[in-house]
This record gives C-alpha cells, sequence and structure tokens, in this order.
C-alpha cells in the first residue's frame, strides 16, 4: 500500500505581475535580439543588461517555493493555508493544467482533476449533452459514462430537465448536474479543489461524503485543498500547510491544522494596561487587566468546543460604592450568549479581582468576545468595557461521519436519551 | 479516450452552432449558395470578370466553399486558446485535441457543402455545358488535404501567438482578408498578367483552388511541379504549428 503515487520535488512557481502589453513585447523582442542575432550569452546577462528599467516593467513573483512532499497510494492529502498562500497554484501544477517553473514533479496513474464542478459546460447544450461533454473532457470514455449515465441523472436529481439547455437551469441545478459527473469519475488519484465552497450544507455534505467513499473504499489518492478544518481532520491522512508560498508544516492533520490555526489567529488572550491613564475606566472604577485562559489538554494546542475557559479580571475601585460585575458574552456576529453578574456587594477603596469559568461542552464553534459591565446599586451602569477580549473555539468531533456546521450558539454536552416503547 | 473528447467536441461545435435557429444545419448549404449568387452579381455581372469557358455557379461555388474551409479553419482554431481558456484553465489533456476538432467541424461542413457542388456539377454535366471532368480530379483530395495541413499549421501558430498579444487575431482577420485577394477565388489564374504568375504561385493556394478547378472543370492552371511545391510548403508550416504550440503548451497557461 505504500506505494509513492505523487512526488514534488523542489517546486517553484513564478508569476509575472502587471499586464501584457507592449511594454512586455518590446521586453521580449530586446531579449531576442540580444541572445539569438547579437549572440550575447546567456539570458541572464541579457537582463541585467537591459537595466534598471526592465525591473521596474517586470516585476516578478513566486507563488510557489521550493515545495516537496510525497503522497502514497490511497492516502488523502489535505491542503491549507490563508487565501493566495499558494494552495491553488499547486493544484494547477499537480493537476499539469500548468507547469512548475523550476523543479518536477512526478505521478503514476490516471489523474482526474476537479478544480471547479461542470468545466467546459455548454450553455446552449442540453443536460445530457453537458454530461458526455463534461465527462470526456474530464477523461471519461463515452463507455465509461454510458454505464453511469442513470446514477449520474439520479444523483443530480434534475430528470425532468435532462433535455433543456443547461443555461435555463437555475444555478443550484447546474451545480448539481456537473458535481453529479465529477462524483462518478474513477480515477486513481483525485485532485479537488475548494469544490465544496459552493452549494448548501446539504450539498457539501453530500461532496464530502462521496469523497470519503473514494477514497476508503476505491483505495483512491486524493489531494484536496479546504478551509473546511472538521473536513480535512477527518478525511485526510496527511495534511500540507503552505504559507506564503512555502510548505509551513507537513504531517499529521491534527497537528497541521493546530499550527494553522495559532498562525493565522491573533485574538488577544489578555489585555493589562501599563500606566494608569492608559486603562480604562472612570472616577469611580478602573479595569487594571483582563485575561482569558483556556484549560488544554496535554496534546492540544487549540480551542476547541471541549476546553474550558477562565476568565480573570483585575479591577480598582476609588470610592466606597455598591457594585455588580457582569461579564457578557458576545458572538461576533454580535448576538449575546449570556449575561452573568456578581452578586451585589459593598466595594471599599481597593483593588478586587474577579473570576468566571466557561465550561467546556457549553459553546459551539465559533468566534466569540467577551464585555465587562459595572453596574452601580443594581441599576445605573457605570462602566462598560466592551469587546475587550476575543477567542475562538474550534469544532471537536469524534466518530462522526456528518461534517456540517452544527447549529446553535452553545453545544452543551447534556444527552439525549431514547428508549424503545415497543417493538413492532 | 481521446478520441472520445475529439468527436465530442466536435459534435459540441455542431450542436452548438444551430442551437435556436430555425433553418439548423441547412445554412451550412444556404451560406455558400448565397455567396455564390451575390458573387455572380458582383464580379460577373457588374464588374465582369471573367471566368474562362466554365459555367459561373460552379466556378465561384468551389472556389467559395475551398476558400471558406481554409480561413474559417484558420481563424477557429487561431481561437483556441480564447475559447478554451477556462477549460485549459483547469483540466489537463492534449490541449492539440481542439486545434484537430476545429480543423473536423469545418471539414464535415466542406464535405456537405461538397455535395451541393456536385449536384450542381452533374446538373451543367448533364446540361453539356463547357464542363471537362479529367483524370486531375482524382488530385482534388490531395489538395483538400494539403489545405487542411495548412489550416492546421497556420491556426496553430497564430493560435501560439494569439495567446500572448490579442493583436495578432487583428492582424490575422486583415491578413485573410488580403489572401483572398491574391487567391483565384473571384477570379482565375488565366487573367493574370503573365508577369505576376510565379508571384501568384508563390501562394500554395493559388494552386491548390486552380487544380481543384481544373480537375472538375477542365480549366484552370495544372502545373504538376507545383504541387510538390505546395507538399513541401504544407509540411513546412504544419510542422513549424506543432513545435510552436507544443512548445508555448507549458507556459502558455500563465498568460491567457
Amino acid at each position: 500500500m505504500s506505494q509513492t503515487v505523487i512526488t514534488a520535488e523542489n517546486i517553484w512557481k513564478q508569476y509575472r505581475l502587471g499586464t501584457i502589453n507592449s511594454n512586455t513585447f518590446k521586453e521580449e523582442l530586446n531579449r531576442w535580439w540580444q541572445t539569438t542575432v547579437l549572440r550575447k550569452g546567456d539570458i541572464q546577462s541579457v537582463s541585467q543588461g537591459i537595466g534598471d528599467e526592465d525591473n521596474i516593467h517586470s516585476k516578478t513573483f513566486w507563488a510557489l517555493q521550493n515545495i516537496n512532499f510525497e503522497v502514497n497510494k490511497g492516502e488523502v492529502l489535505g491542503i491549507i493555508g490563508k487565501n493566495g498562500a499558494g494552495k491553488s497554484t499547486l493544484l494547477k501544477i499537480l493537476s499539469r493544467v500548468t507547469k512548475p517553473t523550476k523543479g518536477s514533479i512526478r505521478g503514476q496513474g490516471r489523474v482526474a482533476s476537479l478544480l471547479e464542478v461542470g468545466t467546459g459546460f455548454h450553455e446552449e447544450l442540453s443536460g445530457m449533452e453537458n454530461i458526455f461533454l463534461n465527462g470526456n473532457i474530464l477523461g471519461m470514455t463515452n463507455r465509461e459514462i454510458r454505464e453511469k449515465l442513470d446514477q449520474i441523472i439520479e444523483f443530480s436529481g434534475v430528470e425532468k430537465f435532462i433535455d433543456t439547455p443547461v443555461k435555463r437551469y437555475s444555478s443550484g441545478m447546474y451545480v448539481r448536474l456537473a458535481f453529479a459527473v465529477a462524483a462518478h469519475l474513477e480515477p486513481e488519484i483525485l485532485i479537488v479543489d475548494e469544490v465544496l465552497a459552493v452549494g448548501d450544507a446539504e450539498f457539501q455534505k453530500r461532496c464530502l461524503g462521496k469523497m470519503n467513499d473514494i477514497s476508503k473504499r476505491d483505495g483512491c489518492t486524493v489531494v484536496f485543498v479546504s478551509h473546511n478544518m472538521q473536513a480535512i481532520q477527518s478525511l485526510c491522512t496527511k495534511a500540507i500547510l503552505i504559507k506564503e508560498g512555502a510548505i509551513s508544516s507537513q504531517g499529521n492533520p491534527s497537528q497541521v491544522i493546530s499550527s494553522y490555526i495559532r498562525q493565522s489567529r491573533s485574538y488577544n488572550f489578555v489585555k493589562s494596561w501599563d500606566t494608569e491613564n492608559e486603562a480604562p475606566g472612570n472616577e469611580y472604577i478602573r479595569v487594571d487587566k483582563i485575561e482569558i485562559k483556556p484549560e488544554l489538554e496535554n496534546d492540544q494546542s487549540i480551542i476547541d468546543i471541549r476546553t474550558p475557559l477562565h476568565i480573570s479580571f483585575s479591577f480598582s475601585s476609588f470610592s466606597d460604592i455598591n457594585l455588580c460585575v457582569g461579564v457578557h458574552l458576545f458572538t461576533i456576529s454580535g448576538d449575546c450568549i449570556f449575561d452573568v453578574c456578581s452578586l451585589p456587594q459593598q466595594y471599599a477603596v481597593g483593588v478586587y479581582k474577579g473570576e468566571c469559568t466557561i465550561p467546556g461542552h457549553f459553546l459551539n464553534d465559533g468566534a466569540y468576545y467577551i464585555s465587562l459591565i459595572f453596574v452601580k446599586d443594581t441599576s445605573i451602569q457605570l462602566f462598560y468595557l466592551e469587546e475587550c477580549l476575543s477567542f475562538e473555539v474550534e469544532d471537536f468531533r469524534e466518530n462522526f461521519a456528518w461534517f456540517g456546521k452544527w447549529m446553535g450558539h452553545v453545544r452543551p454536552a447534556f444527552p439525549v436519551n431514547i428508549s424503545t416503547i415497543k417493538l413492532l | 479516450m481521446h478520441k472520445d473528447l475529439l468527436f465530442r467536441l466536435v459534435r459540441k461545435d455542431f450542436l452548438a452552432s444551430y442551437q435556436q435557429t430555425i433553418l439548423g444545419p441547412i445554412w451550412i448549404f444556404l451560406q455558400p449558395l448565397l455567396i455564390t449568387l451575390t458573387y455572380i452579381a458582383v464580379f460577373k455581372s457588374i464588374i465582369g470578370i471573367p471566368t474562362g469557358n466554365s459555367p459561373s455557379p460552379l466556378f465561384y461555388l468551389l472556389g467559395i466553399i475551398i476558400w471558406n474551409y481554409f480561413s474559417d479553419s484558420i481563424l477557429n482554431i487561431s481561437y483556441t486558446y480564447t475559447a478554451y481558456a477556462s477549460v485549459f484553465n483547469k483540466v489537463y489533456f492534449a490541449r492539440i485535441i481542439v486545434p484537430v476538432s476545429y480543423l473536423l467541424v469545418n471539414l464535415i461542413r466542406l464535405g456537405i457543402q461538397f455535395i451541393l457542388f456536385l449536384l450542381l456539377f452533374f446538373f451543367f454535366l448533364i446540361r453539356d455545358a463547357n464542363v471537362a471532368p479529367n483524370w486531375y480530379i482524382l488530385l482534388v483530395p490531395v489538395c483538400l488535404l494539403l489545405i487542411s495541413g495548412i489550416s492546421l499549421g497556420a491556426g496553430l501558430i497564430f493560435a501560439s501567438l494569439t495567446a500572448k498579444y490579442r493583436d495578432i487575431q487583428n492582424l490575422l482577420s486583415f491578413l485573410l482578408r488580403i489572401l483572398m485577394f491574391i487567391s483565384p477565388v473571384i477570379y482565375p489564374l488565366a487573367i493574370v498578367p503573365e508577369k505576376f504568375k510565379t508571384l501568384f504561385l508563390i501562394n500554395p493556394l493559388t494552386l491548390l483552388i486552380e487544380f481543384s478547378r481544373y480537375g472538375f472543370l477542365g480549366s484552370g492552371y495544372h502545373d504538376l511541379l507545383y504541387l510538390v511545391y505546395s507538399t513541401v510548403f504544407t509540411i513546412a508550416v504544419l510542422a513549424t504549428g506543432i513545435v510552436l504550440f507544443n512548445r508555448r503548451d507549458g507556459r502558455i497557461m500563465d498568460v491567457i
């Protein structure tokens, strides 16, 4: 099983910035004149000879730098990274759509690439014609398509419209038909871009399910790019994190995912103020510090839905007042999840600290922020420190074959019990 | 696998070009017929260009269908990268399939139009007009093969150039228009002054059109030596086209 089917060695890819116009043409002519007609040595020295002006016009950009990896037969490789990191360029090189500037890529077996759904669909032609057209373009023979035609049509759910030109289809029908064709490919190596980003939750679920089937059952090697960490986590046997065109980590998917999340998040887990003037507050109170401490297990490096979060803060009181101190938790979109506060109490002049714990298995995955509120005499808002800390909770699922977004702001772990009334 | 894709693309082009039309594929007949009528009206009746002894409908129709085959093929093929950019950007298959499919589409069209020509030809033959088919008729397929080769080769050259600089596309339609006037499409080579004749014969199309006309109608230029020249020319153009197209194959995706 450990036969290597894809080997990428020292892949570099350079793109030229700016537009192609008469300037680029002049450069090319010049280069050609110098090298071919005047036979002046190699291109390198010539482009130096052309001088500074040339450098201004032909800025280049390395989209990929020194990419090395191997994929074995039957493995599922996930590629993650921010937008613009070079993921799609890498997929293009893998599927031979473009060539690397330097380096080589070797693959063994029939490659099918799904960089978009419905490649080559012709608007004017019927759904049926397009199944064959798209299938042929993706590398299926007519015989293969005919064998699977019924399945494809059934999977797409557009039987009634199969003889209608696809330009009359709704965008949903169009995508479903296109995916139905792609789903029935039987390649040895499947390359998939963020195809799953289109379509509704139901559709995405189907896509991921299908990919899971293909790799598990048919022993097909899959390379795919996704922003759905849950999907990467559960489908992939290996992951690569690309950052600014270079591989920043590769190996075990959960480790790669956590390093990605650590890299990409810049959440404030602690806020403290050095001088009294900077610190937020008013003539009655002043907040000195606020902090979130996630209670991470040994092997964890990111906050997920299991992680308890300890919130602690300290404040100073400047007069003898009656206060309730509250913690508000909001989702990033501004919905309040909860509003908890301390019992009303008299505070003498001094420094106090408060603590509050959000238990594990309580919040759903998502991004949240915290605000602090100080209320005088149980009714007057004395001070409100808005959005002082923010954090993100990642999803965690074990043995669960569904990858869609779990609904709800909270995800408590209390059980739903089912018992038998009678058997029929 | 490639064969399936090739014929699929041909089928696609045919189906797509006659969607939402009333006459559909009848246009394949109608278009050269209408052009022939126009040419007869303008070039024969008004301007008075002599077409030799041959009946003018046959003279023009043969010239037109051969010329259209040549010019449509080159134009279509030169659009390969522009028309297929979105597909080439997403899926890999041997790129040459697309230009070959364009050539096939036009070849099929030519075949259908040739049937029209043959019908008209037999009509005139029975009426015993000035039609004198001879054994050169057997060389007509060779001429068409050579024209296919030149179209494919030149189309590939232009496709490779157009991918990066779109100007070439404008240049091409201009060049084709000029080429039509210096090829014997609307006049016979016989009316070209003797001193320009060699110049005209440098253009391989001149000979290939004249040759076909001679085979069917019995009048036209028919020097076998120039057929050798045309063959050499075709091979050279085709080879250049294929080399350029394949050389460009890898890097071109970043500029289309």
